[in-house]
Formats: structure tokens, C-alpha cells, sequence
């Protein structure tokens, strides 16, 4: 009987592989250009000009990120070169800080700090403000960044990772960013607390 | 999806796969001792695991596309311990 | 013993080593969340975190490479090719590990230039170690494919479990090549990351384990080759059909389209069915041995990879693989709980398999028992199964209180962090830690003793 053929499972098994395969490959193709920047789920790096939010789609029943008018970061409008520059700048302090081994980006990385995926959006700054003596959300952004221990946010105490000026801005931009994807309705109800039913 | 359906869902689907490999452990000592009240023992699993996927379907708020897969993988967790042991019977 | 055996042996040595290293990072990562202020100024959460990772794969890796090499001559019938060079790399791969470990714990941090990619940190969970160490282990798995394939080519004959294990290794070293690159876009960073990470242990390395399983199979139960063959090309059908698209599974949330969510979910459903044929080939295999075996520790260390596997990641990972259910199940402690037992039951638990095997041959028992390897076998597992259903509830905790419920805010996440059920299941969690760094050390002192030929005066041998 073939069944008991090492050879016919041995044809079920290439067979398999092969045809998941090409599937894979060609399901990445499209996806490459809906993530690739400008696509349909990721906004052009310029994004952090604009002012982002993140709402309800009432066809797509998710949450979904908006983008609103102009709010340039630090009040300096940036090309789209340049705020490539700063993502470029942010991701390479977000590699060598080593902020996945704490954090999670669509929570992707490790669970003992929170996930940053919708940091920029957190109703949290608005707190960090008067705390860091900032006028704005990315000021208080950055100084926190820059001395997280003096400002800390709990018992779970941030450590103090030397960025400079330069790499905190990078980061807050990365973040502003980052918060523009369309993850598909990621983090659920973000800022909403729901009541217990 | 709420707090507690969240928490009540997943738990339903950890036994669902849990019960299934009750089923084929009990199905697989059952057929080694030839003691019949062991294989119907997994059987009795089997249809524990039936009943869940049941209570998935008609309770959670899964989309229909998922009650259905329960649905299906339910009849393919049925056979995959028969069809290994007859298989494993006939290659040894 | 053949040249590739010693080999094995030393390999074996090394990931036993690290399997400790492994234990240490993870209890210290464990006990950060009872004491948050704990080496604080000096050693923080990530650097123990990556230690505990990174180790992780770098000590399953060197188990399937130890499990290779001593297979290796006795599947060729001959020496293989290459083994002085092999032997050169192995001590060249543990300065490489030993470096890079000193240079996290004594540096941490590079610049957030290129060149600290290169010397220091890259910062990319699993593969956090610099481009230069990368490098080193692309080397090191390039050597050990030659050292397969070359002596395939010499023999001039070939097994079919040598044929899957050749053609499991390419993409298994291709895939490591991301490992390399810095991308801005972090959704295109993480769609590649993840044909890396998952690729890796739920798809090539299943393959390996499977090729690993198969010829220990052999020499512990005396299957067959043409059963355990036909058996390896059936798993490897079903869980390559599953876990290539399974890979979906990681695409639901970091901004790939949305017909991922019924992609992924579908297949990576259907993942735990091929697991429930290992189980019951397990009872098969138990039942028709009547649990007799030359090698008991071997036999019981196989049945719990299978049934480990089955549960950890089989039943684990259907709870929170729905996309309906993983939207508040993801990124949380719940995913932890399933990673630890996944882990174990897949791989930790074959290796260790293995290594009571290869123990036996090399120190040529006729019968390899006794108590010492229960305990370790009973602490490891109580051990284990105390972490993982500590953190199940933890996960639930975080998943109802921050995700359902809080909405994932800073705030929400401080709440979960806070309650008394998360708070209590970390402090149980490090006690489980605790017992399976207990069941650690009496399993290297059993591998250190089991098996070993005792001389008594009247000149009868006893094993102890």
C-alpha cells in the first residue's frame, strides 16, 4: 500500500511545502506595499508635521489612526527627507537602547515596560507637562527621555539611558510616527476606559 | 470583545484543544489494553470537546467565520487519533 | 568514538552551560517585576531579559548541533568531513557567546550609529548581539552545513533523514540573514523579523527536532528507519502546511492588511492538530514498549517533549491565537506563559532526550536509571508547569485589566501591573523559577554521573 511508502509521504511533504510557499511569497508581495512608507497602512514620515489622532471607524468597526491638520513637532515644519532623517536617527537609538527588551511596539518585545505603539497618544503627557515644566507634548517627551528617573512615572523606574537632545527628538518623532500606522485596530480602545459590564 | 467573554473564550478554546488531546491519549490506551471502558472513556471527551465547541458557537462573540473552523476542526480532531493508530498499526 | 562524537560531547557540554546562564538571567528577570529597584544604576530588566533570550536559542542551538554531530558518523558510516575545523568553531562560537555576553552586561548600550550595531547592541529582540557576533554565527552554521553535506557527498550515499535535514538547513541559515539589517520602517521590520523568529522555531527548527527525534528514536526503541522516516515526512508536511502560513499569526497588529487576521488565525489553528498525531504516536510507542527501554530518563524526556509540545504550544497557543481573543491576549505576560511552555515542550525537552542518549553510548551503559534523574525530571516539569500557569494567570490579569478593560493606556498598563493577582503571580512565578533551577542543578549532576562504569575489586562493573 503507498501509505506505508516513505516516498509518498515524502511527495505530500514537498508538495505541501512548496505550494504554502509560493502562497507566502505572494502574500508578502502585496503586503510590502501597503507597509512600505506612503503605502495604505503606513503614512509617509512627514506625517509627524500633521496632527495625529486615533478613532473609531464605524465601517471598518476598529479603531483606526487619523491624520488632521498641521502640528509640526517642536514647531519646525519638516521636508519629507528630513523627517526620514529623524526616523532614521530615532529607530538607531530605539536599536542600540535596546527598547524592545523593556517595551513592546505592536506589542512585539517585552512586557515590563508599556507598549509604546500609541506612546504619542498617551493621556498621560498631558500630566508629564506641568510635571517636566513643558509647554508642549514633545517637550515633555524629550525631557522625560533625557532624565527618566527624575521624572519618573512609577515604581517601575525607567533607567537613565544618556540620550542627548538630538536622539530624544529622534525618538519622539519615531514615536509620532509609529502612532500614524494602521495596525488593524491595535491597541483596542485606546485612552477609553471601558466600564465593567 | 469584553473583559470577562474575553477571558471565558480563550478558556473555552484551551479545553476545546485540551479535551481533543484527552480524547487521543485515552483512544491510544484504550486500543494498547484492549479495555474497552478506557476507549469510550476518550470518546467521552471527545464529545466533552463536542459540547464546547457547541457552547463556542451558540455563546461567544466570535465572528462566523470562526464558529464555523471550530465547527470543521471539530470533525478533524475526531479522526486524527484512528487514523494515526491504524497507521502507526500498519507501518510497525 | 568518532572525532564528530568528542564533538558532540563538548557541544552538549556548552549548552548545558548556557542552559544555566539561561536560569540565572531568568530568575533575575523575574525577580525585576517583585523588585523593581534591584541592581538598579548597574543592570536593568533588557540586558538580563536579552541574556535569558538570547542564551535560550544559543543553548537549543548547540543541543541540536551536538544531537547532529554525534548522529552524523553513524548515518555515513565514517568520520564526517571537516570536523578539525568544526572543532576550531565550537571554541571560537563560545568566545563569541562568552564576548558578547561580558560586553551586554559590562557596556550595554553602543551609539546610535552603525557602529555600535556592529561592536555592541542591535537591540532586536532574539538577535540583539552586534553585527560582528552575527557574523560569527553565520560562520558557525555555514561549517556545520559543509560538515553535512560535504560528508554526504564523500559517502556517496545518502539517508532520507539526512536528505530532510540538508534541505531544512538552507533556509534555516538563509533566515538568520535578518539578523543583519537595521530597518527604519518598523512595520517592515518586524513582517521580516518574523520570518526569522518564527520561521526559525516554528517551522525550521520543528524540521530539526524532527530529524533529531527521529534518529534517537531509532537507537532508544529500535523503530524502523523506514517508519520513523515515513513519520518525519508526514510531520514535516503538517507542520510546514500549518506553520508557513501560520507565520500570519504575527501579522495581525504591526500594520500588515487585514486579510492576514483570517490567514493567520486559520492556519495557525490548524497547527495543533499534527502536534495531537505526536501525542498519540507517543502513547503508541510507550504502550508497545511497555515504558521497557534501556534508558528510562531518554524514553520520559521523549514523551514529555511530545506531550509538552502539545500542550504548551498546541492548547497554550489556541487560546490567544484567534484574532478576536489575541487583540487583548497580545503583547501581555499571557504570551510569556505560552512562549515558556512552547518552548520547553518543542525543544528543551527533546534535547534533553538526547543528551541521557548520547550519554548512554558514550559512556557505554547497557542501562541507564536510577532516582536522580526523576527528581530533576519532577522539579524541571513541576518547575515549569508552576511558571507557565503563574504567568497564565498574570496574562489574564493584564489581558482583562490593561487591554479589555483600560484600553492600553500608560495608566491602564500600571493597573494591570498593580493587581493583586499580577503582583501575586510574579512572586509565585519566581518561587516555580526557583524549583526549576533546583531540578537544573540535579540534572547536570546527574549528567555528570549517570551511566558512568564503576570498577569494583572483584572486578564486576556496576553502573551506577
Amino acid at each position: 500500500m503507498q501509505y506505508s511508502d516513505p516516498a509518498f509521504w515524502r511527495a505530500g511533504a514537498v508538495s505541501t511545502i512548496v505550494v504554502m510557499s509560493i502562497v507566502l511569497i505572494m502574500l508578502t508581495v502585496d503586503s510590502l506595499a501597503d507597509i512600505s512608507v506612503g503605502g495604505s497602512h503606513v503614512p509617509p514620515y512627514a506625517v509627524i508635521n500633521k496632527k495625529i489622532g486615533y478613532q473609531f471607524d464605524e465601517k471598518r468597526g476598529i479603531d483606526v489612526p487619523t491624520i488632521g491638520g498641521d502640528s509640526p513637532l517642536f514647531g519646525r515644519e519638516v521636508t519629507e527627507k528630513e523627517a526620514a532623517a529623524l526616523i532614521n536617527k530615532g529607530k538607531l537609538v530605539i536599536q542600540s537602547r535596546a527598547c524592545m527588551d523593556c517595551h513592546t511596539f505592536f506589542g512585539n518585545g517585552a512586557y515590563y515596560g508599556p507598549d509604546l505603539t500609541k506612546a504619542w497618544l498617551d493621556p498621560a503627557w498631558e500630566a508629564w507637562q506641568s510635571i517636566t515644566g513643558a509647554s508642549t507634548r514633545e517637550e515633555a517627551m524629550v525631557r522625560f527621555l533625557m532624565d527618566p528617573v527624575k521624572y519618573r512615572t512609577w515604581a517601575r523606574t525607567m533607567p537613565q539611558l544618556d540620550l542627548s537632545r538630538a536622539e530624544a527628538e529622534s525618538v519622539v518623532a519615531y514615536l509620532k510616527w509609529m502612532s500614524a500606522i494602521d495596525a488593524n485596530g491595535f491597541p483596542a480602545n485606546f485612552g477609553l476606559a471601558q466600564t465593567q459590564q | 470583545m469584553i473583559g470577562v467573554e474575553l477571558l471565558e473564550t480563550a478558556l473555552l478554546l484551551g479545553l476545546f484543544v485540551l479535551l481533543a488531546g484527552a480524547y487521543g491519549i485515552l483512544y491510544g490506551a484504550g486500543k494498547l489494553s484492549q479495555r474497552r471502558a478506557i476507549l469510550h472513556a476518550g470518546f467521552a471527551c471527545y464529545g466533552i470537546q463536542c459540547a464546547l465547541a457547541l457552547v463556542v458557537i451558540a455563546f461567544t462573540p466570535l465572528a462566523m467565520f470562526w464558529k464555523a473552523f471550530i465547527a470543521a476542526s471539530t470533525l478533524a480532531y475526531l479522526g486524527i487519533p484512528p487514523v494515526t493508530w491504524r497507521f502507526l498499526g500498519r507501518m510497525h | 568514538m568518532y572525532r564528530s562524537q568528542r564533538l558532540a560531547l563538548k557541544y552538549f557540554a556548552a549548552a548545558v552551560t548556557l542552559f544555566g546562564i539561561m536560569i540565572i538571567a531568568g530568575l533575575m528577570s523575574a525577580y525585576y517585576y517583585i523588585n523593581p529597584d534591584f541592581l538598579f544604576g548597574l543592570l536593568h530588566f533588557n540586558i538580563a531579559k536579552i541574556l535569558h533570550i538570547d542564551t535560550l536559542v544559543i543553548w537549543l542551538l548547540m543541543g541540536f548541533m551536538g544531537a547532529i554531530y554525534w548522529f552524523l558518523p553513524e548515518e555515513f558510516g565514517m568520520e564526517p568531513v571537516g570536523i578539525p575545523a568544526a572543532e576550531i568553531l565550537f571554541w571560537i562560537f563560545c568566545a563569541v557567546v562568552a564576548v558578547v555576553a561580558i560586553v551586554f552586561i559590562v557596556v550595554q548600550y553602543g551609539g546610535s550609529d552603525t557602529a555600535g550595531l556592529w561592536l555592541v547592541q542591535q537591540g532586536r529582540k532574539y538577535v540583539e548581539a552586534p553585527r560582528w557576533a552575527a557574523v560569527g554565527v553565520v560562520v558557525v552554521m555555514a561549517v556545520f552545513a559543509w560538515n553535512v553535506i560535504g560528508t554526504a557527498l564523500k559517502a556517496k550515499k545518502i539517508t532520507g533523514i539526512m536528505v530532510v535535514l540538508i534541505v531544512d538547513l538552507v533556509p534555516l541559515i538563509v533566515l538568520y540573514l535578518d539578523a543583519f539589517p537595521a530597518i527604519d520602517n518598523m512595520s517592515v521590520d518586524l513582517y521580516w523579523w518574523w520570518w526569522l523568529v518564527h520561521l526559525w522555531v516554528e517551522a525550521t527548527w520543528e524540521v530539526l527536532i524532527g530529524c533529531i527525534m527521529a534518529l534517537a528514536l531509532m537507537q532508544l526503541l529500535g523503530t524502523s528507519r523506514r517508519i520513523v522516516e515515513a513519520w518525519l515526512y508526514i510531520e514535516v508536511a503538517l507542520v510546514l502546511g500549518t506553520g508557513i502560513l501560520g507565520l500570519g499569526h504575527h501579522y495581525f497588529w504591526i500594520g500588515t492588511p487585514k486579510y492576514w487576521l483570517a490567514v493567520g488565525g486559520f492556519f495557525s489553528a490548524f497547527e495543533p492538530l499534527p502536534l495531537l498525531g505526536m501525542v498519540v504516536h507517543a502513547v503508541y510507542d510507550a504502550g508497545t514498549h511497555h515504558m521497557k527501554t534501556t534508558n528510562k530518563p531518554a524514553f520520559y524526556w521523549m514523551m514529555a517533549e511530545a506531550f509538552g509540545n502539545f500542550i504548551g504550544a498546541g492548547v497554550w497557543g489556541f487560546m490567544i491565537t484567534l484574532p478576536q481573543v489575541n487583540l487583548y491576549a497580545h503583547g501581555t505576560q499571557w504570551t510569556v506563559s505560552h512562549g515558556h511552555f512552547a518552548f520547553w515542550g518543542a525543544y528543551a525537552c527533546g534535547v534533553i532526550s538526547v543528551i541521557y542518549l548520547v550519554l548512554q553510548k558514550s559512556r557505554k551503559a547497557t542501562l541507564v536509571n536510577g532516582a536522580r534523574w526523576k527528581w530533576a525530571f519532577a522539579a524541571l516539569n513541576v518547575g515549569l508547569i508552576g511558571m507557565v500557569g503563574t504567568l497564565l494567570v498574570a496574562g489574564f490579569s493584564q489581558a482583562f485589566i490593561e487591554r479589555a478593560i483600560g484600553g492600553s493606556t500608560l495608566q491602564a498598563f500600571i493597573s494591570g501591573q498593580e493587581s493583586p493577582w499580577f503582583v501575586d503571580s510574579m512572586v509565585a512565578r519566581f518561587i516555580f523559577g526557583l524549583i526549576f533551577a533546583l531540578g537544573y542543578v540535579v540534572l547536570v549532576y546527574d549528567f555528570l554521573t549517570i551511566g558512568r562504569r564503576v570498577a569494583v575489586e572483584t572486578g564486576a562493573t556496576v553502573t551506577a
